[in-house]
This record gives structure tokens, sequence and C-alpha cells, in this order.
């Protein structure tokens, strides 16, 4: 499905990524752990076109995605939940959620805007408010569906459940649960171990710009744990 | 009191002009956080545009108009694909800078073919004058002023109705988010500077039998320009229509209960006690004190 | 540069005039006196980071106030010179006021409003500066003697320039020099490492504009002839282009912008608008691809000494990650 192989990034003269290999296979849920600093970051947002790589190739479904600009990755099937969500502020709910629906797929809109109303229900009540009333956990749900309209072949989430009350992260646990269950093909960024390990099939380890390990989500919780501290 | 009035009916047209430079300064202002100099000669080329074909050509005025939008329009792209996209990350200074130059050397290329000599742009219709009870306007300052608002009104409906539109704003919030939900952010950026040269060429040729024509023009409906956003509140479009037609209006009145010297500083005038006394603008929340 | 090497150049300067002949005299005073209002420019905007168009009109107020002193009241030259550069540094602190708590959009706005409203001083006190009649000005004279001619006002506009720039390098060497480049580097930085910000930049705008100021007496008693119409926007894109193209944050730069930018024109025939656009796309040009000027590349190719691009003054137009934001 995705698969990157000795991607490299780096901004001016440092190299933050050095050459990473990741297989993500189709409705699988591959989380990516590691310490800030780690690359993690950069890694999905080189996915989602908006940072170049320098070496190295992406490719989704066989068809290489590495050189695209963003609103071609876009178009491809990739759908970034970036770690700051990135909404429009002064725009209503309801018009950030249309911005993430695809041109083409206009027609489809109000219904797959359904979908993730049914999906967060809290978004519904908030639906004509601009974003920039939304508390923290609302902005996390809005940033997903954002996503989530696009109809997107693979996923990438960056770390959505960052600064949020443990309610809220149960939440978005369940609601990635679901997604998994229909599916949903899906990296995420995450430094809640607990999280991660609770949702995703496999588990990267990244440290320092480079995969650590790949570890069966079977093994055992304690190697994370020292691995992240 | 008809006196009052027929300077009201002047300050408007002229002030309908200044909007339409202050729209479309802050139009690109908006989208890409850059102040544009050279947004005067987007305007003296439309002007000049409009001048060859309505009169050496003696073609009719709207081929004329169109003409000067289009000219202008691709100026506008031009100068943002080849100027301003390599130094989209760059501090604002360096854009400003930027836009000093293309200023200046468009001003040089138009005194090539055209000299510093003052041209006059005949008025566009001969109709007769408008009566409106004791008040008696001419039919050029009706058309100018018409057209005026038909073009903010038309941007304004591309603003907030199209598809585009919404892209544009959604840019202008947030760059990043806007690459996220695949918005091809180039594309927005030669669209805004699509949209207020074409703004500006049109303002261009309508400025033209107002004021003569000459390369230098640019200049002044510039600062007229930016005295009229930064009263609207820089970076707030309907701030700017309004900050527009109020110094038009001004202008007239001084010159007329004044002295017609004071016309030509008012704009600079209105920038300095606006940012000393309210530089939010009338109506802007705008960040234009250091955080 | 070594010392050394700087009093052989000087004393080679000194010749000059027993060489050239007297209309390249007057273009190598004209280009020393723009190498003045660079100056200025140059430690605002290289060195302080502020992004201001006022300097033209610092320029301006030192050429009339030269001009009005010497003409007008027969004041000798060597007190209207520093009363130039103190009328302008009036300005500068005038203006330094509302600049300290504007961002870089509305300090370019409003300093350009203000040097337009000084022009207009100029054109309309006609009482006082004679308007667009323009003033004459008299060749420099330094007690009984006057200094006829080009050849003999070079060696006054050389050693103001060179008084000038020998107190620039020890401004730009000093504590408050690294304290400007502090503040260009981060103002909140700056702040935290103890320097008061608000009262450098102050300083910043009363030194640049007094070396603006001085420039401008000096363009005054080389151009022997000032209408109001020098100081506006074309100037100021001169000056722009003069202290970009030399390279900004070193003051080599400065005067090789001036010197390259006076003397350029010329083989342009003044033709105003070949040079309008020279002065355009040369500034665009080097904007895009060499920001650090040709002074800047020299130093990157070895040429010049790294200690004339004066430590940490990487220029400010270097590409550097700028926030989107939504406003």
């Amino acid at each position: 499905m995705l698969s990157l192989s000795r991607v490299v990034i780096g901004y001016g003269q440092l190299e933050v990524v050095h050459g990473v290999d990741l297989k993500v296979g189709k409705g699988e849920l591959v989380a990516v752990l590691g310490p800030n600093g780690a690359g993690k970051s950069t890694l999905l947002n080189a996915i989602a076109g908006i940072i170049r790589i320098r070496s190295g190739a992406i490719s989704l479904d066989d068809k290489s995605i590495g050189r695209l600009p963003s609103h071609l990755t876009c178009r491809a099937g990739v759908s970034l939940v970036p770690q700051g969500r990135e909404l429009f502020l002064e725009m209503t709910v309801r018009e950030n959620l249309e911005l993430g629906v695809p041109a083409s797929a206009r027609r489809a809109g109000p219904e797959r805007i359904e979908d993730v109303l049914r999906l967060f229900p809290r978004l519904r009540e908030r639906i004509v408010q601009p974003a920039g009333g939304l508390s923290g956990g609302e902005r996390a749900m809005l940033a997903i569906g954002r996503a989530l309209v696009a109809h997107p072949s693979v996923l990438l989430l960056d770390e959505p459940t960052a600064g949020l009350a443990p309610k809220i992260v149960d939440h978005v646990r369940e609601t990635l649960m679901a997604l998994k269950a229909g599916g949903q093909t899906t990296i995420l960024v995450e430094q809640n171990v607990n999280m991660a390990l609770a949702v995703a099939d496999s588990v990267y380890l990244m440290n320092s710009g480079k995969i650590a390990r790949k570890e069966d989500v079977r093994e055992s919780k304690d190697l994370f744990e020292s691995f992240i501290g | 009191m008809s006196e009052l009035l027929t300077l009201i009916a002047a300050g408007l047209e002229v002030g309908s002009l200044y909007a339409l430079m202050a729209l479309g300064l802050v139009l690109i202002y908006r989208t890409q956080s850059i102040v544009n100099f050279a947004h005067g000669e987007l305007l003296m080329a439309g002007a000049f545009v409009g001048y060859v074909a309505f009169q050496p050509m003696s073609w009719p005025f709207p081929v004329a108009l169109v003409l000067a939008v289009l000219s202008s329009t691709l100026l506008g792209v031009a100068v943002e694909r080849v100027v301003i996209r390599p130094l989209v990350n760059h501090p604002h200074a360096t854009l400003a800078m930027a836009t000093v130059g293309v200023s200046v050397a468009v001003r040089g290329a138009a005194r090539l073919p055209f000299g510093s000599d003052i041209l006059t742009f005949p008025p566009i219709i001969s109709a007769a004058p408008v009566f409106i009870g004791s008040l008696v306007i001419s039919a050029q300052t009706v058309l100018t002023i018409v057209l005026a608002v038909s073009i903010s009104v038309a941007v304004f409906l591309l603003i907030w109705k199209t598809r585009l539109g919404r892209e544009i704003r959604a840019t202008q919030q947030n760059y990043l988010g806007a690459k996220v939900v695949g918005i091809n952010t180039g594309k927005i950026y030669s669209s805004s500077w699509a949209v207020a040269s074409a703004i500006g060429g049109a303002a261009g040729v309508l400025a033209a039998p107002l004021t003569l024509l000459y390369p230098d023009m640019g200049a002044t409906f510039l600062l007229k320009g930016f005295a009229a956003a930064v009263l609207g509140g820089f970076g707030n479009p309907l701030g700017a229509i309004v900050g527009g037609i109020a110094i038009g209006i001004l202008e007239k009145l001084v010159g007329a209960y004044f002295s017609t010297y004071l016309i030509e500083i008012s704009p600079y005038v209105i920038i300095i006690v606006v940012v000393f006394v309210r530089p939010q603008g009338l109506f802007g929340r705008g960040q234009i004190v250091r955080v | 540069m070594r010392p050394a090497i700087v009093i052989f150049l000087l004393l080679l300067l000194l010749f000059a005039p027993f060489v050239l002949d007297a209309y390249t005299q007057y273009l190598v005073n004209l280009a020393l006196s723009y190498s003045l209002v660079c100056l200025g420019l140059n430690l605002l905007l290289g060195y302080a980071g502020q992004f201001s168009f006022a300097n033209a009109a610092f320029m301006g107020i030192g050429a009339y106030t030269y001009a009005l002193l010497t003409s007008r009241l027969g004041v000798p030259s060597l007190v209207a010179l520093p009363a130039a550069g103190m009328a302008a540094t009036a300005l500068g602190m005038v203006v330094a006021g509302p600049a300290l708590r504007l961002s870089t959009v509305y300090l370019a706005m409003t300093s350009l409003a203000f040097a337009e409203l000084v022009q207009w001083t100029f054109i309309h006190w006609s009482a006082v500066t004679l308007g667009t009649d323009g003033v004459r000005v008299r060749w420099p004279a330094v007690g009984s003697y006057v200094a006829q001619g080009d050849k003999n006002t070079f060696y006054v506009v050389l050693v103001v320039v060179a008084i000038s720039y020998w107190s620039a390098l020890r401004i730009v060497r000093s504590k408050l020099g690294r304290a400007f480049l502090a503040i260009r580097q981060g103002e909140t930085l700056a702040r935290c490492s103890g320097i008061d910000v608000e009262r450098t930049k102050t300083i910043a705008y009363a030194i640049s504009a007094f070396y603006a100021g001085i420039g401008g007496a000096l363009f005054a008693l080389t151009i022997r002839f000032i209408v109001p119409d020098g100081f506006g926007l074309v100037q100021l894109v001169l000056q722009f282009s003069m202290v970009l193209i030399g390279g900004l944050g070193s003051l080599l730069g400065g005067l090789v912008g001036s010197l390259l930018l006076t003397v350029m024109p010329e083989l342009l025939r003044n033709v105003e608008a070949y040079q309008e656009m020279l002065y355009g796309v040369l500034l665009v040009l080097f904007v895009i691809f060499m920001p650090r000027g040709i002074v800047g590349l020299l130093g990157r190719l070895g040429l010049v000494p790294q200690e004339i691009l004066v430590r940490g003054a990487v220029a400010y137009f270097d590409a550097r990650r700028r926030k989107h934001s939504g406003l």
C-alpha cells in the first residue's frame, strides 16, 4: 500500500531523517513512536508532500508520490492531521469540513460531512461556530474530521491526542479503533505509548532520524517504555 | 448645500478609485503578507493600455477596459511568479524591497514609449449630466462610481461565494492548513495577484480621465491606497473600501475649504495620524504593533 | 583591512584630482557623498534591521539645512555641516518614536508617508526653502580659503567621508554595534540578553539620520543646486539599490554600491527610463540572487577579509523561514 524506502529529509544544512524504510499494508494501523526531535513529524510532513524529500522514494499503491507537491499527494489519497491542527479559525466548523472535501467529490460532500458528524457528535453542536472558538478536544476532532471527509487512502495522524484531557484521549482512541475496523489505513505518530499500543497493528520505533526497530505490538510493552523513557 | 453635495459626489468619484486601489493591496497583503509597493504601477499599466486602445486606436471603451484589465492581470501574475514566488519565505522587508524594485523598473519601462509627458485621457462618455434635485453630476462621475461599485461587488462575491474565494480565504487564514487540505497554494498566490492586479488595471482606466496619464501616476494612488487601507484597518477588505471613500471625500472638502495644497499631503497625514491614534484602523483588529 | 592598507589607499586618493578630469572628479565627489547617505541607511537597515523609508528625507533635511544655512544666512561651511547632521538627527529621533512600536509593514508605510511629507514641505514652504525654484549652493569655505571647483571640493568631501567611516567603524565594533546586530536577529532575544531595545533603536535612528544628513550636506555642496524633487521615492530606491548591491550589513558595501550606481547611470547617458529600469531590475536581482551584495560575494570568495563583513552581520535578507500568519 504505502511504502517508504531510504527516505532522507533535511532542512537547509541539517539532515533530519536519514534513510527511513517503512511499509504500511492496506487497512493497517501503524504507529511510529519516538522521543521529541526523532524526526517523526518531519516524516509525516514529507509523506504529505509539505516537505520535499532529499532522496529515496515514497510510493502509494505502486504510484510514486515522493516528489509531488502537497495538493497532488492530497489528490493521490494522503490526508494529514498536523500536530498544530492548522484549522481555519475564522471559518465555521462546517466550512472547515467542506474545505476538506476534494473538488472532485464535491457532490458527495454533505454525505461525508454527515458521516463525520456522526463520528464526532460534539462537532454537530458547534457546526455554525467559528473554529477559533472550539476547545482543544473539539479542535482535534475537527482536524481529524477535516482529513476524513477526503476519504483518504492513507490517514496520517501527528500526535492527535497531545495536550488533550484523558477522557477525550479515550474518545479519539475509540474513534481510531472504529476507523481501523472500517478498513482505514493509518499512520499514527504518538508519544502516548499506551494509546499507540492499544490501537496499532505494528509499531516503528524512531530515534535520531532513523527507524530503530519494528515491533509487533504483541511483544512486550516494557520494551517500548524503556525506549521512550 | 448643493456645493457641499457636489463636493461629496466628486469625493465619491476619486474615493471609489482609492477604494479599488486599497482593495487590491489588502487582498495581496492578506494572502502573502506582502505590502505591494508596485501596485501603483499595475494601475499605471492599465491606464496606459486603456489609453492606447481608447485614444490612438479609437476602440470602444469596453474593449479598452477589458484590455487594460487583462494586461494588468498578466503583469501582476508575472511579477508574482518571477519575483515574489522565489522569495516567498523571506522576511517582509525583503519582499517589500523586491516590489519597490519592480515599481521603479515598470515606471522606467513605461517612460520608454510614453516619455515623461503628461497625456490626457478624454471622458469616457459624453452623455448629458445627471440632475439630482439641484445637484448636477457629470455622466463621467456617475459611470466611474457605478463601475467601481460593480467591481467591488464582483470581488466580494468572488471572495465570499466561490470555491476559489473560499480557498483564498483558507490560505490567508492558515497556510499550512490550506496545504493539508490539498489547496494548491501556488495557484492561490497567483490568483490573488491576478484579482488584485485586475482591480488595479480597471482602477487605472477609470482614473485616467480624472488625473491625466504619466508614468509616475501610480505613486500618488499607491499612497492614497495605503492611507485608505490603513484607515480601514490593513487587512480588512470592507474597511479598505470605506477608507478609500472617506479619504476621497475628505480630500475634496479639504481642497475646497482650506487649500488645494493640502490635498497632496492628506494621505500622508492620515497614515501618520491613524498609526499614532488608532493603529488598528476603523474596522481592523490587525497586528499592526509588534507583539 | 589593515590600517596600513587604508592609509595607503587614502594617500592614493589624495592624488586623484591630478589624474581625473573635472567631470569624473564631480562623479567621484557625488559617489562619496552618496556613500555617507548609504552609511546611514546601512546602519539602520543592515545592522539594526529597521526597514524604514525615511532615509531620503534625512538626506533631504541635511542637504536643505546645509544649503539654506550657507546660501541664505552666510553660515560658514564648517558650522553648517554638523548642523545639517544635527537637523537630520532631530528628525530621526522624531521618526524613531512611532517606529519603536510598529511592525515592519506599518513602519515601511509610515516612514514613506513621512518622507513624502518632508518633500511636500520643501516644495510648499517656499518662504524658507525657495520651493521648486531650488537653492543654489556655494563652494565650501574653510576659514578664508574657498574650495573652488570640484577638485578642491574633493578634499573637503574626502576628509568628511574618512572621518565618518572611521567613526562608523568604531560604532559597529563597539558594544552598541553588537546591540544593533542583536536587535536585528530578534528583539525578544536581544531583550533577554539585557539590551534596552527601545533605547538602542532610538540611537540607531539618530546615528543613521546623522550620517544621512551629513551625506545630504555633501551632496548639496557637490551638485551645488538642490530641488525638492531630488529626495523622493526614486532617491530612496537608488539608496536601497546602492546598499543592497554593495552589501547590506557591510560598511564597505555602501561605498562599493555608491561608486557603482553613480558611475553606471553615466554609461546610460542619463536616460531616466533606462536608469530607473536598471535600478529596479538590479534591486530585484540582488534581492533574489545575491542578498549579501558584491562585498558579501567577495568575502565568500576570500577576496575581502571576513572582518570587513563585520562578524555576525549575516545579511538581513537571507532566507529565513517565516511563519505564514493568517493575517
